[in-house]
């Protein structure tokens, strides 16, 4: 936790330049994105354009992040809003990853002759699919968040 | 005289007794109700996102059969989490790639 208070401060502020600029010039776009989140919330938890299709034409609910991704933002950056393209980009790129790891844990399971996926399976494919960096931190927040849930 | 003395303090005595033991007894069947009632309370119902601390929903996509006949009980909790941790830095939010990157950087040797 200390070496990541460390470098936070340091690299916050270009990027939140950099993200400002940014937003600036998608200045229509905002209140869009905010205005679908309210009532997808309203309605229901998963995605408000399923809702919005489904009051028309009476279709099926579609499943999204979306949700969840502006809670993590909200989380790391409370003052700071995300495009409704931005946002696709990020549930597509959720729904990638989760894939790549469900496979891989499937393929491990099958190797050691198992029927259960367990949270070893995920550990491990979390560690050969992420590099570097990215699987040591992927591994000790799942590993927290286990530990959590075990102990609640 | 001494003899019905004696008697009479002995016959006073027994009640005070016997009221004590009421008492005790009522002050545990007390407990044992007050005990049952937290212990065996109904329990509400908690998402496991709030047992694990996570913003993203501890789901069932991994029970569909597609990828093994059985899952874990921590698994979809830890899938959720590392989802959770990579929506967080790919997004930018936390620009751990960055330092990745500037840690395998080599400088260039000096000739």
């Amino acid at each position: 936790m200390a070496p990541k208070a460390e470098k936070k401060p340091a690299e916050k502020k270009p990027a939140a330049g950099e993200e400002k600029s940014a937003e600036k010039a998608p200045a229509g776009k905002k209140p869009k994105a905010e205005k679908r989140l309210p009532a997808s919330k309203a309605s229901s938890k998963e995605g408000g354009a399923g809702d919005k299709k489904g009051r028309k034409k009476a279709k099926k609910s579609v499943e999204t992040y979306k949700i969840y991704i502006f809670k993590v933002l909200k989380q790391v950056h409370p003052d700071i809003g995300i495009s409704s393209k931005a946002m696709s980009i990020m549930n597509s790129f959720i729904n990638d990853i989760f894939e790549k790891l469900a496979q891989e844990a499937a393929r491990l399971a099958r190797y050691n002759k198992k029927p259960t996926i367990t949270s070893r399976e995920i550990q491990t494919s979390v560690r050969l699919v992420l590099p570097g960096e990215l699987a040591k931190h992927a591994v000790s927040e799942g590993t927290k968040a286990v530990t959590k849930f075990t102990s609640n | 005289m001494e003899a019905v003395g004696d008697g009479v303090r002995n016959r006073s005595k027994s009640p005070r007794f016997h009221l004590r033991v009421s008492q005790r007894w009522t002050l545990a069947l007390a407990a044992k109700k007050v005990v049952g009632r937290k212990l065996g309370g109904p329990k509400k119902p908690v998402p496991r996102s709030v047992k694990a601390g996570l913003q993203f929903l501890v789901s069932r996509y991994l029970e569909n059969g597609r990828h093994a006949q059985r899952v874990g009980t921590g698994t979809p909790v830890y899938l959720a989490a590392v989802l959770g941790y990579l929506a967080a830095e790919a997004g930018g939010f936390n620009y751990l790639p960055l330092l990745d990157l500037a840690n395998n950087y080599l400088p260039p040797l000096s000739q």
